[in-house]
C-alpha cells in the first residue's frame, strides 16, 4: 500500500529555510496587540441596518461582500507591496499605501487599516525589524501595504502573506459579530472556514490584477461604515 | 538628553457603577484648574463617559477623549493596549507639558487590572452594593491596584452590606496597602483622597 504523504527531507525542514513561518504566525495571531479587537471595519454598520442579522446573512456578508473586497482590493494591494519591496520599488509602495487610503469612501475604514497598520509597524520595530536595514516610511501606514511589505522584508512567499490576511480579515470580522449577532463559537468557526474555502479557488486571481484595476464597489458597505460614524450607539470604533 | 517629560498615566478600573467616572470627576474638579490634565474614557458601549465629564463641565471638551472597546474592555486596559496609548499620545501632542492623564476603564469584573505599560499608578473603585463579600473574593486588582476605594458607604444600611467587615477584608487583602471607605457623591472621605493622590501621584511632598 502506497503512503499516505511522502516525508520531505530534513534540509527541508532547517530552522533558517521556515523562519518566514515563525513571522507569519506571529503577524497573524489575533493576540497580536494592534487593537484589531476595537473594530468591525463597518460589520457594526451593516448590523445596525438590519442587512445582517444572523448566521447566514453572516455568511452571505462574509462569501460576497468580503470576499469581493479581498479579491479586489485588499489582497492585491499586499500581493503589488510585496513585489516592491522584493523589486526595491519604494516609489511604488508609497503610491500603493496612497491607493489603498484612497480607495475606502468611509472615513472609518481608511482609519482603521492605518491605526492597525501603524501599530502592526510598531510591534514589528520592536521585535523583528533589522536595525540595518530601516524600514520605508509610508504616507498612511494602510495595513496592505504594511504587511505586503512586512512580509516581502521577512522573505515570506506571496502566497503565504495573501493567506495570512485572508484569515485576518474574516477572523477579526468573525470575533466582531460574536459580539455583534445571536450566533456562538462553533457558528464563527463553520463560517470561518466555508469563507476560507470560498475565497481559495480566486486566490490565483489576486496575483494577476493590475494596479489599475485595483478596486470595487459596494456602496451599501460604504453607506453601513458611514452612518456608523454617526451612531449614537456604538461598540466599535469603526 | 531629552528634557520632555511623559505624563503620569493614572487608571481608574472598577466594576460598572461603582463610581469610577464621579472619581475622574472629583479629581477633575480638584486638579483640573492646577494641572495641565486630561481623561481618556473606555467605554463599552456609547461615550457615555465622555459626556458625563463635559455635562459636568469637569474640563474642557477637547481634553476628554472616548475610545470604543469592541465590548472589550478588559482588552483595551490589559491585553492590547494599543487604542489607548495612541490616545495617550494623542492628547500629550495636542496639550504641550501635560503633566496627567487619567484612564477609565468601562467596567469589568473583579480580575480586570491595568497594564503597567499604560498605567503608573492604579486605581480600583468597588462599591458596597455590590454586594460585601467582594474584598474577600481578592482577586488581583483588590490585591495589586495601588488604591482601593470602596464607595457608596452611606447605602450600606440599605442595602444590608457590613462595611466593618468589609474593612478587615480589605486589611486581609492589601496588607499595607492603602484603601478608602468613601462615598464620593457624598464627598466623605474625599480629603484623604486627596492626601493620598498629592502624596503617591503627583509628589507634592518632594521638593524639586
Amino acid at each position: 500500500m502506497a503512503p499516505l504523504f511522502t516525508q520531505p527531507s530534513q534540509e527541508a525542514f532547517g530552522p533558517s529555510e521556515w523562519g518566514w513561518v515563525a513571522r507569519l504566525l506571529h503577524f497573524s495571531d489575533s493576540a497580536l496587540p494592534v487593537g484589531a479587537y476595537a473594530h468591525s471595519f463597518g460589520l457594526e454598520g451593516v448590523c445596525q441596518m438590519g442587512l445582517v442579522h444572523d448566521k447566514e446573512t453572516l455568511r452571505t456578508f462574509l462569501n460576497r461582500d468580503v470576499s469581493v473586497s479581498l479579491i479586489h482590493v485588499d489582497l492585491p494591494l499586499v500581493v503589488k507591496s510585496h513585489a516592491a519591496i522584493m523589486d526595491g520599488h519604494y516609489e511604488e509602495l508609497v503610491r500603493l499605501d496612497q491607493l489603498s487610503w484612497a480607495l475606502r469612501p468611509s472615513r472609518q475604514l481608511r482609519e482603521a487599516l492605518s491605526r492597525i497598520g501603524k501599530q502592526q509597524i510598531k510591534v514589528y520595530q520592536n521585535t523583528w525589524a533589522n536595525a540595518e536595514h530601516p524600514i520605508p516610511e509610508l504616507p498612511h501606514n494602510q495595513s496592505p501595504t504594511v504587511l505586503g511589505m512586512f512580509y516581502a522584508l521577512e522573505n515570506t512567499p506571496v502566497m503565504a502573506a495573501i493567506w495570512s490576511v485572508v484569515y485576518q480579515s474574516y477572523s477579526a470580522l468573525l470575533q466582531a459579530a460574536l459580539k455583534l449577532l445571536p450566533i456562538g463559537p462553533a457558528a464563527t468557526q463553520d463560517l470561518l472556514h466555508d469563507a476560507m474555502t470560498t475565497i481559495q479557488g480566486q486566490l490565483q486571481l489576486v496575483c494577476e490584477i493590475d494596479t489599475e484595476d485595483i478596486g470595487s464597489f459596494n456602496p451599501v458597505w460604504d453607506i453601513g461604515a458611514s452612518l456608523h460614524e454617526h451612531a449614537p450607539a456604538r461598540l466599535f470604533i469603526s | 538628553m531629552s528634557n520632555s517629560k511623559k505624563a503620569i498615566r493614572v487608571g481608574i478600573g472598577g466594576p460598572v457603577g461603582s463610581g469610577k467616572s464621579t472619581l475622574c470627576l472629583k479629581l477633575c474638579e480638584r486638579y483640573g484648574k492646577s494641572r495641565n490634565m486630561a481623561v481618556i474614557t473606555n467605554d463599552i458601549y456609547t461615550k457615555e463617559d465622555a459626556k458625563m465629564l463635559i455635562r459636568h463641565g469637569a474640563l474642557p471638551e477637547d481634553r476628554i477623549m472616548g475610545v470604543e472597546t469592541g465590548g472589550c474592555p478588559h482588552t483595551a486596559i490589559r491585553d492590547d493596549i494599543s487604542m489607548n496609548l495612541d490616545a495617550v499620545a494623542e492628547m500629550e501632542q495636542r496639550f504641550k507639558g501635560l503633566e496627567l492623564v487619567l484612564v477609565e476603564s468601562g467596567g469589568d469584573n473583579l480580575t480586570a487590572v491595568f497594564s503597567p505599560e499604560l498605567a503608573d499608578v492604579f486605581i480600583y473603585v468597588i462599591d458596597v452594593t455590590e454586594g460585601d463579600d467582594i474584598p474577600r473574593k481578592g482577586g488581583p486588582a483588590i490585591v495589586t491596584s495601588d488604591l482601593l476605594l470602596v464607595n457608596k458607604v452611606t447605602l450600606a444600611p440599605y442595602v444590608g452590606a457590613n462595611v466593618d467587615q468589609m474593612r478587615q477584608d480589605c486589611t486581609n487583602k492589601r496588607g499595607d496597602k492603602t484603601f478608602l471607605m468613601t462615598d464620593l457623591r457624598k464627598e466623605v472621605c474625599l480629603d484623604e483622597l486627596y492626601e493620598w493622590f498629592d502624596r503617591e501621584v503627583l509628589f507634592t511632598d518632594v521638593i524639586d
